[in-house]
This record gives C-alpha cells, structure tokens and sequence, in this order.
C-alpha cells in the first residue's frame, strides 16, 4: 500500500528522472554548461569591474593558429587568442540570450494564448489577427529591424529582436490547448465551485499544459542561440565579445587551410547544448506528467 | 419539511442554435425543491435534464441560449444576476456533483488544494478543516495529499461530494452521481447523500436515467422526454401508478433480481 505516500509533483517528477539515464547525461551536461556560464559571466565581470583586457581578448600574432596543446588545449585563433577561453565566454553569451528571450517570449504567448483560448469570441479574435500579423512578417527581417533600433546597446538589440518575435508559435500552442482543456470536467467542476476565470486559467489549466512550456524553451533555447549567431555573422549582433557566432565565422574561412580546432570544438559544444536541452525537455515532459503513472 | 421551496424553476427554455431551426433542448420547464428534499430529475439521455440542472446557475455551454424563465433561489432571481454575483453563489450556495469522478479533478492538484480552494473563493478567513470534511463523507484524513489517479472512483465521488459540501450549500446538484461507477459503490453513494440530506439539512436536485436510483432515495420525481416534464409526482405514487407511456418505459428498463 504505497498508494497514499506521494509527497509532491516534483518529488514523484525527479523520483521518475532518476529511473531515466539519458535524462540524467543530459541533466549533467546542462549543468556542467550552466557553470561554465556562470564561470565565464564573473570573469567577465571581474575584468570589466577592474578594466582589465581579459586573456581571452588578447592578441599575439606570434602564437596564431596554434594547433591543441598543453598550454592552449584547444588551439589557437587567426589573432592568437584562446580559443578555450572564448569558447567558455560563448557558452555565457549563449545562456544570456536564450534565457533572456525566453523570459521574454513566454510569458507573452502563454498570456495572450491563454486569454484568446479561454475567452474566446472578440478577444480571441483580436489575439489571432494580432499573432497572425506578427507571424506574416519574415522572421529575420523584423528581428534584423528591432535589433538597428537598439544598434551600439549590448545585447539589448538581439534580447528583443528575438524575444518580441518568436512568441507566436507558443501561443498558438496554448491558445489550442487552452481550447481543449476548457471543455473538459475539471474545469467544468472549478466552475461550479464559484472559482474566477483568472485562477481557472492560471492555477487549474496552466499547470496542466505547463509541459508544452518546457518543451517549448528547450526548443526555443537552442534555436535562440542559433539566431544569434546569424545575427553576429550579419554584424548586428554580438560585437566585440566571442560568441559562438562570431567564432564560427572566422573559424570557417580558414577551415580548408587545416585550421580544424576552432570550428570543431565550437561546433562541439552546440551540439551537445542543443542535444542535452532536447533530450532534458523530453524526459521532463514525461516526468512532469501526472496522469503517467509509473 | 418546510413548504417554502428553496429553489423554484419556471418555465425554463434554453435553446441550441442550429442550421435551420432551434434545438429546443428544454422546453418550458418547470419544477421546485423544498429545503430538506430530494427531488430527481429522470430521464434518458438527450431529454434536456443535464442542461436544466446546468442551467440553474448559467453553466450550459456557451452555445446555449436562455429564452424565458425564472429561476428563483431563496427568493433571488438567479437569471437576473450579473456574472460575478453569480459566481459567488456556485458552490457557496449550491453545489454541484458530476457524473465522471474520475475526470473530474485536476489532475496536478492534491485532493486537500482543490477542497481548500473552493472555500478560500467565497470566504478567505474560515479556517479550513480539510480532515473534518473528509470525515463527513467517510473517508480517512490520510488521503488529503493524494492526487486523483491515486484513488479509486467510489473514493474520488467522495471527494466531491466533500468538496461541494466545502462551503456547506443548501443545495447540491447531483448530475448522474452513480452512473459511473460500479453497483456497491454506488448503493455507498446513495446512502451517504441520504444521510447527508438528513445531518446538514441539505436539498438534493439528483439527475439520473435510474429509477432504480431513483427509488432507493428520491421524494418526489419529475419524468423529462424531449425537453419538457411529461409526469411528475411523490416517487411512491410514480413508481406503484405510472400514468405515462414513457414512465412504464422507464420503470420496466431497472434490471430484476
């Protein structure tokens, strides 16, 4: 008679994460990258706070293009620079961007997509043309636009290009979902009971659909960064900071020359960014899943 | 038992738009329930009861039109209230039970939120005991944190009837309360609404296509076909002299030992 011992949702969720190897490879890497980041963050800071040149930002044309050794274990770049140190510092921009846009892009769909599914009539109307104008503009080109706004402020430019864009896809996910689940029982039975629109569709129909959330950031996150570095390589992006972007450009033009290094370990580490964030999302959607019962 | 009913249904119609014509999904119905009875609406599915009992506090869906009627609950016209005061008198002063316990609850909230909850709605400083809830529907206290695929159907019923009695209504509306359950359980459930009806003073509007069920507690029943109310009466009376064509129907279809 385990039956009346449960002790949380989360609890049950990492009980079942445990079970799961894939899922806990992944969880390692995710968290060995989100040291990385934070690692390369206060480095950042440290050098900024002291306006020092940090180490992965100098330049020594006598040591360029060096391949892997003791003392650069990744090689060297075109100017001479770490090309471990700047893959780290890549790993910090790459968490910026897509944790910022995400914090961005989430909450707008999730909000417009809940209203639209649970009011339906004019509201829903209104939100559809709304995300339905956003979504007919190319991509690119509107982030490309917002971004020449904020032109010379950082990382502003990329954080609202991309996060004021790529809300849609999410909230017409859970604009459908919304539309579902509000014909259901549960919801029917929070109805009786006198409970508000509002607390129906954020505390009864939001938990239930919270795994399209997850799925979505661990789709979006790579896909965030990936936009980045189109935008780095189409010079509006990143500037004067190595973002993986930045580095996979330059590294390719001197690929055919035998300069493997560079672009190998970069790609290297997108990689397994984007695969452990998938496979991660995955086993959470399982794990998050109530009505699974193991 | 009073005379005074506690909620007065008059002429009733609620209509489904179609293609060409309305959909007269109930009819011109009326009917009443005195404080301390339990009045059941029978018919088969499809005769509009679901959609009368739904309608007593405008939950038909959004499809559904209200052409005429009153409804008249301690002496307020439920139809003539604005949304949020409405709101306020569902599951405060009347509650509902459904047919499907199973799916009736959240599936990511324990049993013990989802009572508290519907308290913390309409009175934000009671203090709540979750335990002494349970305990009047029979169950132990330990089940409280569970979530609802942790527990069996006859246990989740429980649960709501619990949770519709959180703010101790005066009324419960139960739609098909047994229909999903199996024959123990469901002679479980009648016999606890019965004694409920007698130890809180509770008026029970029971909707079922039972008689069967219908027998075991109901005072008084009105018999629905195709939207309107074709024979009604005290259930004794009903059941040894049915008048109507449709009602022998009925009482012949409960399975014999």
């Amino acid at each position: 008679m385990k039956k009346f011992q449960t002790i949380g949702l989360w609890y049950d969720a990492w009980r079942r994460l445990k079970n799961d190897k894939v899922a806990m490879i992944s969880l390692f890497i995710v968290i060995v990258f989100t040291l990385l980041a934070i690692y390369g963050e206060l480095v950042y800071q440290y050098h900024n706070a002291l306006d020092l040149t940090p180490n992965y930002q100098k330049t020594n044309l006598e040591i360029a293009y060096t391949s892997p050794s003791m003392d650069h274990l990744m090689g060297t770049d075109g100017l001479g620079r770490d090309v471990m140190g700047r893959l780290v510092q890549g790993v910090r921009i790459a968490y910026k961007v897509g944790i910022i846009t995400s914090l961005i892009a989430i909450p707008i769909g999730v909000f417009l997509g809940c209203l639209a599914g649970y009011y339906g009539g004019k509201i829903d109307d209104f939100i559809v043309w709304f995300y339905s104008t956003v979504a007919s503009m190319p991509g690119l080109l509107f982030i490309l636009a917002i971004a020449m706004i904020f032109k010379g402020q950082g990382l502003l430019g990329i954080y609202l290009g991309i996060g004021l864009t790529t809300w849609v896809g999410l909230c017409r996910l859970i604009r459908g979902e919304v539309l579902k689940h509000k014909e259901l029982t549960y919801v029917q039975s929070a109805k009786v009971l006198g409970i508000s629109s509002s607390k129906i569709m954020f505390k009864h129909i939001l938990p239930n659909i919270f795994h399209i959330i997850i799925v979505t950031f661990t789709l979006r996150f790579p896909a965030a960064v990936g936009t980045e570095v189109i935008m780095s390589y189409l010079g509006i992006g990143v500037q004067n900071q190595p973002s993986w972007g930045l580095m996979i450009e330059s590294a390719r033009m001197r690929l055919w020359q035998g300069m493997w290094w560079e672009m190998t370990f970069v790609t290297i580490a997108l990689f397994l960014l984007v695969l452990s964030f998938n496979l991660l999302g995955d086993s959470l959607r399982d794990a998050l899943d109530p009505k699974l019962n193991d | 038992m009073s005379i005074e009913p506690l909620l007065d249904v008059k002429n009733l119609k609620v209509y489904f738009n179609s293609d060409d014509k309305p959909i007269k999904a109930v009819d011109d119905v009326s009917f009443f329930v005195r404080k301390g009875e339990i009045v059941s609406l029978v018919g088969e599915s499809g005769s509009g009861k679901s959609i009368s009992a739904l309608s007593v506090t405008k939950l038909a869906p959004q499809s559904a039109k209200y052409l005429g009627g009153e409804i008249v609950y301690d002496n307020v016209d439920l139809f003539k209230l604005s949304g949020n005061s409405l709101r306020k008198i569902r599951g405060n002063n009347i509650g509902y039970i459904f047919q499907e316990p199973m799916t009736s609850f959240n599936p990511v909230l324990t049993i013990k939120d989802q009572i508290q909850e519907a308290i913390f709605m309409h009175n934000k400083k009671k203090i709540i005991n979750v335990d002494y809830l349970l305990s009047k529907v029979q169950l132990p206290s330990r089940i409280k944190n569970s979530y609802p695929h942790e527990m069996s159907g006859g246990q989740l019923q429980r649960c709501m009837i619990a949770m519709a009695l959180a703010c101790s209504p005066k009324l419960l509306i139960a739609d098909e309360p047994t229909t999903a359950l199996d024959v123990t359980v469901q002679k479980e459930i009648l016999t606890l609404l019965n004694s409920l009806k007698k130890t809180e003073e509770l008026s029970i509007l029971l909707i079922t296509h039972n008689f069967g069920v219908v027998s075991e507690i109901a005072d008084r029943v009105y018999v629905m076909q195709n939207g309107k109310i074709v024979e009604s009466g005290k259930t004794k009376e009903i059941l040894c002299f049915p008048k109507n064509d449709y009602t022998k129907k009925l009482i012949s279809a409960v399975p014999r030992m």
